[in-house]
């Protein structure tokens, strides 16, 4: 081709657009003359070679040099790698729900609503997302002050995660019942910042039989409640400064008063195995299955309502969430028998409206209960009273004569049921089922008994997972509401023990078993990791049933079992 | 046929076809209309506009990625590093010759060759140790020692896999 014609080249020149980039500014820097290789490149066109790498490799560019360290730590390529790894846009775990119709946002809590999730920092995300799905973590042992006898107690200790708090109370009955607040990190070697007491007006013995959070949004910004339930029926609310928990104060103390001729008392308040508190409302589930409903609005307590089921039974788990500012939303999962000696799994529905509904669009008014509730309203008496009820179960026999068809899924569905259950729980959309080997040693409440064989179930380490249906009714149809049901998705099998306790939020599960060992699960991708090894030995060598129980949020599993408190955290 | 000029003066007559899977070209061609004057292209020199040539005209009559695509792209793109056989093959080049082909495709703005080129560098990385990254592009390594000591502790989650 010829190769020099003189430079003519104005009228061309000055149509070029301007430099898209800042290509020609930079290469008309006679600097660039000197660079070689890699260094002539800029550095967008760098971060366009790191958006293929991996995030090990990533990580490995980081270390290069400074320039690679800055450019490889790109927020945009971490957000992406992020997203398709992971799928999501924030981390999951928190249990909590608030300000959200659908209450599955994670509730920023005090103290944690600063840091991470408000810079995300896409990389730390992948990282803790990483440590969490491959079950990386650092252990932190809890010093619990413990004293007495714990072998009677079916679960020796309860835990809640208040953001950077851990409250924890001991099951044993004592004379001096105490919630310990932790706060790891503060105090290196474990032991709780502060104690509260929660003295009984009996003065006697008594134990601490369930903790609730406040899930509302704290009227002082440094300040949470915190419910602790007594064995004698009373239960306490403190108001616990996160800030500085020596500051926490006890706010009252609710003694349930015995009135004439109302036998029922007893069994609604004694003792409480779950309860669930979110400004004004508190619900609690005693023993016998008694659902209590209160009005702690103004500073005083005010028992509502009560409830009871038939056909429900502990082990529960509660969902508690606001579709409208005066209504909650109540999703409660447990156990249900299925007949002669066999449990499945079940859940209800509750909606509790702060203000009684005009007797025409009230459920019990207008309609007679659906023979599939369970819990059935009881008269209005004032706000914050159930309106209505809805119920799922996993083992739904159909009536009659069915086809072939229907009859391998029944089939399925009873191959599915349990001799015992250890635990259930629920985030409302999907559902864990724990089974409990037969000879377990610790007394469960509640068992039918029966003498006669049963066909071979599942091995009692593994779980079943569910997922919950309970659509919301069609805006033209108020009164109407989808049908409710629960369907089996997947077993989840890796423990090598029966599970004891179960934790489950947004999608996360994470089970405890009786060997010591824990699992996470993802419960959408139905990927299991091994976060602790069995610590004990293994299952079939007569190893002793531990009771235990287990919460976890975002970046932390805390468990709670015969060997004290102990914290693991992903955010390393 | 469009006449191009290189940065070393030298000039290149191609159809326009071709030339037109650069989209600064394309732009600046539907700009003029149909113009006998030579296009002048200062930022890249004969030898790499000759590779680049090479790859327009076998990839020719291709679609080209639309303008708006190009972000929604860019966010679902598989992070994909495979290379087709021919692109593989016409990349196999020196470093050098590397790095001035993505210049030059960025400059020209063909996107399909400065992927094609920008994989091929990640290739490179992949799987490597910083140490070895830094003597396969002659970077210096410009930390401290405590910085470096930091950084690893930071990317301890990454090396177990």
């Amino acid at each position: 081709m010829p190769a020099t014609r003189k430079r003519s080249l104005s009228p061309a020149a000055a149509i070029l657009p301007p430099p898209k980039r800042r290509e020609l500014l930079s290469n008309t820097n006679p600097h660039d003359i000197l660079r070689t290789g890699l260094e002539r490149l800029y550095d967008e066109l760098i971060v366009h070679i790191f958006s293929y790498l991996s995030y090990a490799d990533l990580c490995a560019a980081q270390a290069a040099s400074r320039n690679w360290y800055r450019l490889a730590s790109d927020n945009h390529i971490w957000k992406s790698l992020y997203l398709s790894a992971f799928g999501r846009t924030r981390l999951r775990g928190a249990r909590g729900f608030v300000d959200r119709t659908d209450g599955r946002e994670v509730r920023p809590l005090p103290g944690r609503a600063r840091g991470h999730e408000d810079t995300k920092d896409w990389k730390w995300m992948f990282r803790i997302s990483s440590n969490w799905r491959r079950g990386r973590c650092n252990v932190e042992q809890l010093h619990e002050p413990v004293e007495g006898d714990i072998a009677g107690s079916e679960d020796n200790c309860h835990v809640l995660l208040a953001g950077p708090l851990i409250i924890s109370a001991s099951a044993q009955i004592t004379s001096s019942p105490a919630i310990c607040i932790h706060k790891p990190r503060a105090n290196s070697d474990g032991s709780p910042i502060t104690t509260l007491s929660c003295p009984s007006s009996h003065n006697s013995p008594c134990s601490v039989t369930t903790l609730a959070l406040d899930q509302s949004h704290p009227q002082a910004s440094n300040t949470l409640s915190v419910v602790a339930f007594l064995s004698t029926g009373e239960f306490l609310v403190f108001e616990i400064n996160h800030e500085d928990p020596v500051k926490s104060i006890r706010k009252l103390l609710y003694v349930p008063t015995h009135r004439r001729g109302q036998q029922r008392l007893a069994e609604r308040t004694s003792p409480i195995v779950q309860a669930v508190y979110h400004n004004p409302l508190l619900i609690s589930l005693s023993k016998t299955f008694q659902l209590s409903i209160y009005d702690l609005s103004d500073n005083g307590v005010q028992h509502m309502q009560t409830l009871s089921s038939y056909t429900s039974y502990p082990p529960t788990s509660f969902v508690l969430s606001t579709p409208t500012p005066t209504t909650y939303k109540l999703v409660m999962a447990y156990a249900i028998p299925v007949y002669p000696s066999h449990w499945t799994v079940g859940a209800t529905e509750l909606i509790i409206s702060a203000h009684p509904p005009s007797s025409s669009s009230s459920s019990d008014s207008s309609d007679p209960p659906s023979p599939s509730s369970v819990f059935a309203p009881g008269p209005l008496s004032s706000p914050l009273t159930v309106v209505s009820s809805r119920t799922a179960r996993a083992l739904d026999v159909p009536p009659g004569f069915i086809d072939e068809h229907k009859l391998r899924l029944m089939r399925e569905q009873w191959g599915r049921k349990v001799a015992r259950v250890a635990d259930t729980q629920t985030d409302g959309k999907w559902l864990v089922l724990a089974p409990a080997p037969r000879e377990m040693s610790f007394d469960a409440p509640h068992r039918i008994t029966s003498t006669s064989s049963t066909p071979p179930l599942r091995s009692s380490t593994t779980l079943q997972l569910y997922r919950l249906s309970l659509p919301s009714a069609p805006i033209h149809r108020p009164n109407s509401v989808g049908q409710s049901k629960i369907t089996f998705v997947r077993y989840l099998e890796g423990q090598t023990s029966p599970v004891c306790a179960l934790a489950l939020a947004d999608g996360r599960c994470v089970s405890l078993g009786m060997n010591g060992s824990i699992w996470v699960w993802d419960l959408e991708n139905g990927t299991g990791a091994e976060v602790a090894a069995p610590a004990s030995i293994p299952y079939h060598l007569g190893w002793q049933a531990r009771p235990g129980s287990v919460v976890f949020d975002d970046r932390r599993i805390i468990t709670a079992d015969h060997d004290g408190i102990v914290v693991r955290r992903f955010d390393i | 046929m469009v006449l191009l000029v290189t940065s070393d003066n030298e000039q290149f007559t191609t159809e326009r076809e071709i030339v037109e899977r650069s989209v600064l070209i394309k732009n600046m061609l539907e700009d003029v209309g149909e113009t006998d004057q030579p296009i002048p292209l200062p930022n890249v020199s004969s030898s790499v506009l000759k590779k680049v040539l090479e790859y327009c005209e076998h990839h020719r009559g291709e679609p080209l990625p639309s303008a708006d695509s190009d972000q929604s792209q860019d966010e679902t793109r598989k992070r994909s590093t495979d290379i087709s056989e021919w692109d593989q093959k016409f990349i196999n080049v020196d470093q050098e010759m590397l790095f001035e082909i993505i210049l030059a495709a960025n400059y020209l703005d063909i996107k399909s060759l400065l992927d094609v080129g920008c994989k091929t560098v990640a290739n490179m990385i992949k799987g490597k140790t910083p140490e070895e990254i830094r003597k396969l592009f002659n970077i210096v390594n410009d930390f401290t020692p405590e910085e470096e000591a930091q950084i690893k502790k930071e990317n301890e989650w990454a090396e177990d896999r």
